[in-house]
């Protein structure tokens, strides 16, 4: 086991150095890049018009209220919307890789076996599952696993293929709190090795906030936010600075958040009540 | 108890990210955080655990258990068994009119005569015949024709409202016509049960196929999965479930035709032997045939169980 992980390591640190010196040297290739994208449902666009480069190599995040089109984005840029109208110019890399919110292992196939869905290499995929903590569970059936260690499966999987574009559609959504923050170490780190371009959808500012390099705000059809977070690895949840763009993502989602009334609110209702029954 | 397994991820998360981040970045905050996290919750649980529980004790009853529990050991045979000894009891006390029901006994000397006598042997494996044949024809075309039909949308115009007809006739109407056509010979008696199979398990098959679930389709065209490997490794064994329900009504209608068929026109074979019987009265030779009948289906259907259980091992229900 010792020298499988220091095998391992050795290898994680070869691909570090070798991505690194890769993106020095072609800082300007984008991987995605879309031009004036419309999908729309029933006569109703949702994507209208979006231009868009994500350069190789950065992790974006992508917010946006419910049924403002992220996942209609995502999907696109997935190649998954068959029966959507649409038109516009989209172009990503061909090695695309796609973790959904549910972890959609095959439950008739065991974890190494879901891991290998489309690929060969039965070592890569071992590597893989010990990469994301499921080292020892390459036999388990997928509903013997808990959620979080699904979802881990389903990175592994995703990661596998060794992909330039990683495009995660709310993947931490389902999972409980204490789950999603270890789930959050692990992509960056993931990432931090593999330096594939992500596209993280979410509705959850503060993931966002976390994770990515870049936040993107998804409104009326368009990017209506395009905000690069210049800020340290690994960062804190209680980090001021991050606070400001907050606050700015916030605003851009059309929520405000005002601290006091926020806390008075809650009182002054109580007061009311209080006061009816007497 | 949550409070304990997720104390236990942690620490297996932890493991992992120490031995990883020997090469890249320090974890330092977010592995302090779980760490906080891990000792804080399951520390105070252990400390509050005893004096609680003491207290509820006489209190907190457990839940009343809605799955059928732990299964009994040959929980099958209870019944049957049962059912002989009442049938033996009242024989023995002179209950029943042998000449209407004879004892256990007596079935049990009369299907030994038939045996050694070679009788039973020659019709048991005329009727294993007739049914295994109508059989494997049944279930090579129910599958065929669930996959034609669940595979492209041709195939579903083509088969599917067809077979929908088919099973709207009771195939057993078709017997006038089938001896019309094939003859009373084995052709018509082979054909009858071939539909009799072909049925449930095509609609089953095809209902399972056709329910597969799109998140799955979605799943294996972002994989980058062929058509063939696609159809192989997604679509078959995610109907699998229901195709063993189909083939398990298929095995019973293939018994289920059979004595229905050696009834009518048969010149052999274990209804043909019970229907000689009926002529003279008697009712022992009649009940060993039924018995016969009885342990056919018992010990198919347990097979059809037997491999089901070993194809779906993955799958976790109440039965299991």
């Amino acid at each position: 086991m010792a020298t499988h992980t220091e095998q391992l390591t050795a290898a994680g640190a070869a691909t570090a150095t070798g991505t690194g010196a890769a993106a020095t040297a072609t800082v300007e290739r984008t991987a995605v890049r879309l031009r004036g994208l419309t999908r729309s449902f029933e006569g109703r666009a949702v994507l209208d018009g979006v231009d868009l480069d994500i350069p190789a190599g950065q992790f974006v995040a992508l917010l946006g209220h419910s049924g403002s089109g992220k996942s209609t984005l995502l999907r696109a840029v997935a190649g998954l919307d068959h029966e959507v109208a649409g038109s516009g110019e989209l172009t990503a890399p061909q090695r695309v890789s796609v973790v959904f919110q549910d972890s959609r292992l095959l439950p008739w196939r065991r974890v190494l076996d879901n891991v290998l869905l489309g690929t060969e290499g039965e070592e890569k995929a071992r590597a893989a599952l010990a990469e994301v903590g499921l080292k020892g569970r390459e036999r388990a059936w997928p509903n013997e696993l808990s959620g979080g260690e699904a979802q881990r499966a389903a990175l592994a999987r995703s990661l596998v293929r060794e992909p330039e574009l990683l495009l995660a559609d709310e993947p931490f959504g389902a999972l409980d709190a204490l789950t999603r923050i270890r789930m959050h170490a692990l992509l960056r780190e993931l990432w931090e090795r593999h330096r594939p371009s992500v596209l993280l959808v979410t509705h959850d500012v503060d993931e966002a906030i976390v994770l990515a390099d870049r936040v993107l705000v998804l409104e009326h059809g368009r990017i209506g936010l395009d905000l690069t977070i210049d800020r340290p690895h690994p960062r804190s949840y209680r980090d001021p600075l991050l606070g400001e763009y907050r606050e700015r993502l916030l605003a851009a989602l059309g929520v405000t958040e005002d601290p006091e009334g926020a806390v008075e609110a809650p009182d002054r209702r109580r007061a009311v009540t209080a006061a009816d029954h007497q | 108890m949550t409070t304990s397994t997720t104390s236990t991820a942690s620490t297996a998360n932890t493991a992992t990210t120490a031995e990883t981040a020997k090469a890249p970045s320090d974890q330092t905050p977010s592995g302090t955080a779980t760490a906080a996290n891990a000792v804080t919750p399951s520390g105070t649980a252990t400390a509050a655990g005893t004096p609680v529980a003491v207290e509820a004790a006489a209190q907190v009853r457990r839940r009343r258990r809605l799955s059928p529990g732990r299964r009994l050991p040959a929980s099958r045979l209870v019944g049957p068994l049962l059912f002989l000894a009442l049938w033996a009891a009242a024989s023995a006390a002179g209950q029943l009119d042998p000449a209407a029901v004879p004892a256990p006994w007596t079935v049990l000397e009369t299907g030994a005569r038939l045996w050694t006598d070679g009788t039973l042997p020659t019709d048991i494996l005329t009727s294993l015949q007739r049914a295994g044949a109508g059989f494997a024809i049944g279930l090579t075309a129910g599958i065929a024709l669930a996959l034609a039909s669940g595979l492209s949308r041709a195939g579903e115009a083509l088969i599917d409202g067809t077979v929908q007809l088919n099973r709207a006739i009771p195939t057993l109407g078709l017997i006038p016509l089938f001896i019309l056509w094939l003859g009373i010979g084995e052709t018509f008696k082979i054909a009858i049960i071939a539909i009799v199979v072909y049925i449930p398990i095509y609609l089953n098959t095809h209902a399972a196929l056709a329910g597969i679930d799109s998140r799955f389709v979605e799943l294996a065209e972002v994989q980058g999965l062929s058509r063939f490997r696609f159809i192989r490794e997604i679509v078959i064994p995610g109907a699998l479930p229901g195709f063993f329900v189909g083939l398990r009504l298929g095995v019973t209608g293939s018994w289920l035709g059979l004595v229905v068929l050696e009834q009518i026109n048969a010149t052999n074979g274990l209804g043909y032997l019970m229907f000689q019987a009926q002529n003279y009265g008697q009712s022992d030779v009649i009940l060993v045939g039924l018995v016969v009948y009885g342990i056919f289906g018992l010990v198919s259907d347990s097979a059809v169980r037997l491999i089901e259980r070993r194809v779906l091992s993955w799958r976790r229900t109440l039965s299991s």
